[in-house]
């Protein structure tokens, strides 16, 4: 079993082409495309895309550019990688050949979750609430790349979960021997992602666990959770996730504060139901 | 609140964001009635789009604009592996809590309910 | 085979459709020697270009989606990747049609009908030249002062108007005490990276960034661009520089630190202080002279703790 996992832990980082969704691709190619465009506009656009946000962090993280692990934002990778770099990440970019409901759904899932997060940071008063946005926003790439990577052993898990009612991560353990979590840490580490990025989207699952940036991932449970509950997307099964209590605790969230939390992310899914993924 | 597209809005609805011209001028602040005419106003505007307070639409499909009627009956099946344990129980019974009281209020400032005849 | 050719194996990559190509590179070299890796298409390929740079790039003029001399300017236009060297693979025909050699920025040319000898030399000897010492900053491969100053000179003697920009670090040294040389590189890359960026985005034909050493910046632009460039960097400078320290340092907004003296002391987070000079009509005569003015005016600049800049006022 051990070879097993190091053979698909290999397959899973010999990643090179990540797809995305025709549509985002789609604009934020006119965006780049048009000669009075902002940083700030292209990085709004870049920050609902799982992929595309993944793969300006890994460039910027790269040795290449000096200094690997210290962007997590990313308006900041693109004032670092410029236009020219930009447009050629944009250009290497391919789309999904087959696009069904529930690649969409996961970009959705992905998308409210990243808004969720940056809702409970801005709340509880932390810093950089950008940072715990594009945490959320990642914390289900493990899945992509597993999708992208290991296609032949997707519909298995898919069968696990329909059949025997098992949620995406125990069907992933299951088939694939670790989950998407575990991807996201291989991931975090062979891109150089900063560390506080990286537990956020390994440890969302066990967040009192994360021995630096326990906050960190104790927002993107929390905001998984939420999506969950609102059915905001689709993350590969249907059903709440339990909710650790210490994560609340860490957090400091009371029930008053939760519903607060709630009032606030019902105002944000009003705006963000306008973007369409297809 | 809730997003609805124009052709489904109605007089008596009462705007909760404001409705401006691309140029970015308000046109209609929020807490605005609806009329017929200002209906037509924002047709002739091409405004797609309004936010209105309660939720006198019901709606389905786009994420997050499902009613929180939806919500209370989705809670049984969400919460199916928990069935047995206090704390997950706990969670679920704040989580009836909420969706029944915004659903009170929701209810309360809407018109009666309209279908949306044309889907 | 005599003593080794390469001190450890050279990564080459090839970007060509041309499958005989590829094989002439496994001819010439063995596994321990090179590792070939091969791509047909050029924009499907520069993003992993980018991401995990060779040793040596080798493109094909004739790709199917985009013209390999586009490729090589888009590598060689970025400050990181300036020092990977570029072989261009043509056919005889192709010396034909008029190539801007000054501008197309190439290391060396592969002609075809090519045999595993030449492209072994040829290589050899790209890779070899490559790793000579040349002008630019080993850090940042930014051109170094001979550039700046040939580049600076030029356009006085062409008596053309420009603003030259002269940006410096503010308490970069205690920085550098506190959290080590290795972490002041990261925030010399990253100082480039955003003048670069921001200065290529102001754009204009007379744009242009050099990096004299240490923390010593120089950037030309247009008179009329430079104070949005200014901005710009400076913003972008406070924005992200306070991701290089501790979290703590980073909340307290100052370090703790020793000084010349030896004496403890605190220091606040790194600024930018920027002195802008500018020739109109002819004014300045030699590049000494731009540069001491600007010295004199980067005084008034580091008198402000926070990231500035400051402008020569003076009329011609």
């Amino acid at each position: 079993m051990e070879d097993l996992r190091t053979e698909r832990k290999d397959r899973i980082l010999a990643v090179r082409d990540l797809p995305t969704l025709p549509k985002v691709l789609d604009e934020v190619a006119k965006l780049v495309d048009r000669p009075d465009t902002t940083t700030e506009e292209v990085a709004k656009l870049i920050s609902m895309d799982q992929v595309l946000s993944a793969k300006v962090l890994k460039m910027v993280n790269s040795p290449v550019y000096g200094f690997p692990g210290r962007i997590s934002s990313i308006q900041h990778a693109l004032v670092l990688l410029g236009f020219n770099v930009l447009r050629s990440i944009i250009v290497s970019t391919s789309v999904f050949e087959v696009m069904n409901e529930n690649m969409v759904g996961l970009w959705e899932h992905s998308l409210g979750c990243a808004t969720a997060c940056g809702v409970i940071a801005r709340m509880l008063g932390f810093k950089d609430t950008e940072e715990y946005s594009v945490a959320g926003l990642l914390h289900d790439l493990g899945k992509v790349v597993a999708t992208v990577q290991l296609p032949d052993l997707k519909p298995e898990i898919e069968k696990a979960v329909a059949e025997r009612d098992l949620s995406y991560l125990e069907a992933e353990r299951e088939v694939l021997g670790f989950g998407h979590d575990r991807i996201n840490a291989w991931l975090a580490d062979y891109w150089k992602l900063p560390a506080n990025i990286k537990e956020g989207i390994s440890y969302h699952h066990k967040p009192h666990l994360a021995p630096l940036y326990p906050e960190m991932a104790c927002v993107v449970h929390v905001s998984d959770f939420m999506m969950r509950l609102f059915e905001f997307g689709f993350s590969g099964d249907v059903g709440v996730p339990y909710l650790q209590p210490e994560a609340l605790k860490h957090l400091k969230i009371k029930p008053v504060i939760f519903e607060k939390l709630l009032d606030q992310m019902c105002e944000q899914f009003v705006e963000i139901t306008d973007l369409r993924f297809t | 609140m809730q997003k609805i597209p124009l052709n489904l809005a109605r007089p008596g609805m009462v705007l909760a964001k404001p409705v401006s011209r691309s140029d970015g001028i308000a046109v209609a602040a929020a807490g605005t009635e609806l009329s017929d005419s200002l209906l037509d106003r924002f047709d002739g505007m091409g405004v797609t789009h309004v936010v209105v307070e309660g939720e006198p639409v019901k709606l389905d499909g786009p994420p997050g604009a499902t009613s929180f009627d939806k919500r209370l009956e989705r809670l049984d099946f969400l919460f199916r592996k928990y069935a047995n344990n206090d704390w997950m129980l706990q969670i679920r019974r704040l989580m009836e809590h909420y969706f029944r009281m915004r659903a009170a209020a929701s209810a309360a400032k809407a018109q009666p309910a309209q279908e949306s005849g044309d889907a | 085979m005599s003593a080794a050719l390469f001190a450890r194996p050279q990564k080459i990559m090839i970007l060509s459709p041309d499958a005989g190509l590829t094989d002439l590179f496994a001819k010439a070299f063995s596994p321990a020697e090179a590792e070939i890796l091969a791509l047909p298409r050029g924009r499907g390929a520069i993003e992993h270009l980018f991401n995990d740079p060779p040793d040596l790039l080798v493109v094909d003029q004739d790709l199917p989606d985009i013209p390999g001399l586009d490729v090589v300017a888009l590598v060689k236009s970025e400050n990181v990747y300036r020092q990977l060297p570029v072989a261009l693979v043509l056919d005889s025909e192709d010396l034909d049609a008029d190539i801007d050699w000054v501008a197309a920025e190439v290391d060396d040319l592969l002609i075809r009908p090519l045999t595993p000898a030449k492209i072994r030399a040829r290589s050899a000897l790209a890779l070899a030249r490559a790793s000579r010492s040349l002008d630019a900053n080993p850090l940042t491969k930014l051109p170094g002062n001979t550039s700046i100053i040939g580049r600076i000179q030029d356009l006085i003697d062409r008596r053309e108007d420009f603003a030259l920009a002269y940006a410096d670090l503010d308490y970069f040294k205690s920085f550098n005490d506190k959290y080590g040389f290795s972490r002041g590189d990261e925030v010399l890359m990253m100082t480039a990276r955003i003048i670069v960026n921001t200065v290529r985005a102001v754009g204009g034909p007379k744009a242009f960034v050099g990096h004299v050493g240490g923390d010593d910046f120089v950037f030309i632009l247009a008179p009329d661009r430079v104070e949005d460039a200014c901005r710009a960097v400076v913003r972008s400078f406070d924005d992200i520089v306070p991701h290089f320290y501790d979290a703590a340092d980073r909340e307290r907004g100052f370090i703790q630190s020793v000084d010349r003296e030896g004496n403890q002391r605190t220091f606040p987070l790194m600024a930018l202080s920027i002195a802008v000079v500018f020739n109109r009509d002819g004014r300045l005569k030699h590049y000494g002279e731009a540069s001491q003015l600007a010295m004199n005016l980067k005084k008034k600049a580091k008198e402000n703790p926070r990231s500035c800049y400051v402008l020569d006022q003076r009329q011609g």
